[in-house]
């Protein structure tokens, strides 16, 4: 498995990480060691992993999910893992497992909202203030 | 030995010949036979395709047995007969027949082949016996074949059946943007269940909805198993990223899942439906306000105050119209 | 449809298997989420065996009941050091103690049937079975 590398993406202060394969353990550790050096080296935020093509999560994984969780909170960096797939979601919890201390989202636009709105990331105070305005504006005319 | 097999062969010929030069007369008195037959529905099957299935039948007959030699109905020489009489059966099935029906289909054309047999072979005994054998065990296999498949096709009919009624009775429905709601009604039995959870999460996924609404108002009772389901739903849910709000929970239902240790502090749970929808709604950051009140909360913005009373009067438009409609007054074309 | 034997002696033996599972399962007629469900289960009892046992089997077969349901058994062998307490074992789940043990009742729930064969100092077999 050592041919197909994840590749991490930098997208403003979050870091993007789609997970497009099966996984060995081997490349779940590598995983956890290039976000963390990553984090470290570019400062970022956020940490999203895009595991809507995982179709299989095992013990191992979720453990190392939670881990590259807490050891990003450490880095002031958020976790979120978004797009878990039903059949994932059935398994984990017929395994009893939690996946504590990692935030799930259901696709990648809940995942932004949830980082920009913990941290405030690349959102401007005065875009925010507008943009609820324009808002309120298009609910009434669509109403 | 030679002479033997010479002589079963031309006596085996007999019965191919009966077949193709009476085949008219056997094919008469095996539909007749089957028209009397207490079991015929003529809502089924109209009496020129029974007469062209028989005739079809007895054709593929003659010519089998005569390249069949000592072999049975398994023989691959039988391959095209046995895939036709397993299309009889399988629409036999998919019409409705009963299994009777279906299996004296055959068994009434053996009744009108050996008496004529008999005619044919008159005084040799032996080769009587031995064609009424032949033919016999032929015609057996042929009649299992059918019930064979007409059973094969009828647990594929209930089964799918089952899978649509699954299907029908747990809908999933949208009722606002990112908000799903699952009505449940009627008993909840495990496989019920495991089907809902998946509907569920599917949709969950499909329509990006953070919010699902499970009504249990039509549930009346609930077991372990169910209530796992309905446990493990929420659970996988919320892996997922979507929240639940469980509404219509009975007090009989609520004693059960008290007293199977089921912790209800990790599910949100509202009496009404309506009281979950309204909860819905605020969480995705929407709010029911009469139309009138906006107007007044929004007096900051100009544009929005305008478009705001818009809205007011043209819902007292609506309203009104609505009323004269039920009472009569105004077509409903209108709006 | 024949059984299928994989050794089980590194990490990588751990992703081969599942996989193998996965495809045997879908050929075999099982749906998504049981494709899903028994990848998973193998995932985990082949972990066990390489962590614990270092080096051990997977045989996959395809099997039928006596009422001709079809269904796949999975056994998990090895020569390993053996399971001391196996009541114990099956009451470790993820959230009791420090580690994530072995998982074997959150295995067992993922299956239809579970059976585990422990001697310390001989070997363990745990054997499987979905039903479709």
């Amino acid at each position: 498995m050592e041919g197909s590398r994840i590749p991490i993406l930098k997208v403003g202060r979050v870091l993007i990480v789609p997970i497009q394969v099966d996984m060995d353990d081997q490349t779940v550790m590598l995983l956890q060691e290039r976000i963390l050096s990553e984090l470290e080296r570019t400062g970022a935020r956020g940490v999203l992993i895009d595991i809507s093509l995982l179709e299989m999560v095992d013990s191992f994984i979720g453990r190392v999910l939670s881990d590259i969780a807490a050891m990003a909170r450490i880095m002031d960096a958020r976790t979120v893992v978004v797009g878990m797939q039903p059949a994932v979601a059935i398994t984990l919890v017929e395994l009893g497992l939690e996946l504590r201390g990692v935030d799930t989202v259901l696709n990648v636009d809940e995942g932004i909202k949830l980082l920009r709105g913990e941290f405030g990331i690349d959102e401007d105070e005065d875009d925010a203030a507008y943009r609820e305005l324009t808002g309120i504006a298009e609910q009434i005319n669509r109403a | 030995m030679a002479e033997q097999s010479t002589s079963s062969q031309s006596e085996r010929r007999r019965v191919v010949d009966l077949l193709s030069t009476r085949r008219d007369e056997i094919l008469n008195l095996w539909i007749s036979e089957r028209l009397e037959a207490q079991e015929f529905r003529d809502e089924l099957i109209s009496k020129k395709d029974l007469r062209q299935q028989s005739r079809q039948v007895l054709d593929m007959l003659a010519q089998a047995i005569p390249e069949a030699g000592d072999a049975d109905f398994d023989d691959p020489v039988f391959a095209d007969l046995r895939a036709y009489l397993n299309d009889i059966s399988h629409m036999r099935a998919v019409k409705g027949y009963t299994p009777t029906e279906n299996a004296t289909y055959i068994l009434s054309l053996r009744n009108v082949v050996i008496p004529l047999l008999a005619e044919e072979l008159g005084g040799d005994a032996e080769s009587l016996v031995r064609e009424m054998n032949y033919f016999t065990r032929l015609l057996d296999k042929m009649g299992l074949v059918m019930v064979e498949n007409f059973i094969r096709s009828r647990e594929e009919i209930i089964r799918q059946q089952r899978a649509d009624m699954l299907e029908l009775s747990t809908p999933v429905i949208k009722v606002w943007d990112k908000i799903l709601t699952l009505p449940i009604i009627g008993t909840l039995d495990s496989r019920r269940a495991q089907m809902m959870m998946e509907s569920l999460l599917q949709k969950v996924v499909e329509t990006g909805s953070t919010i699902a609404i499970l009504d249990i108002t039509g549930v009346r009772t609930m077991d372990t198993l169910v209530a796992n389901h309905l446990i493990k739903t929420v659970t996988a849910a919320r892996l997922m990223g979507a929240r639940c709000i469980l509404t219509g929970v009975s007090p009989a239902i609520a004693q059960t899942m008290v007293q199977l240790g089921i912790d209800l502090t990790q599910i949100t749970t509202r009496a009404q439906m309506s009281d979950g929808i309204k909860l819905a709604l605020e969480m995705v950051g929407r709010a029911v306000v009469p139309a009138k009140a906006l107007a007044q909360m929004t007096n900051g913005t100009k544009d929005a105050m305008a478009a705001a009373n818009a809205l007011a009067e043209q819902a007292t438009t609506i309203g009104d119209a609505t009323k004269r409609r039920e009472s009569g007054d105004v077509p409903p074309s209108r709006f | 449809m024949p059984s299928r034997s994989i050794a089980l002696e590194n990490e990588q033996d751990i992703s081969a298997a599942r996989n193998e599972v996965r495809a045997l399962a879908a050929a075999l007629g099982f749906r998504m989420i049981d494709q899903t469900r028994l990848a998973t289960v193998t995932s985990e009892l082949a972990r066990n065996v390489v962590k614990y046992a270092r080096r051990g089997l997977m045989i996959a077969q395809p099997t039928e009941s006596a009422l001709g349901r079809k269904g796949l058994r999975l056994i998990f062998e090895d020569k390993g050091p053996g399971i001391p307490d196996i009541s114990a074992a099956m009451r470790d789940g993820f959230t009791t103690g420090g580690g994530l043990g072995k998982g074997l009742p959150g295995s067992k729930r993922l299956v239809d049937e579970f059976v585990i064969e422990s001697t310390v100092g001989a070997g363990t077999r745990v054997t499987v079975v979905r039903w479709i």
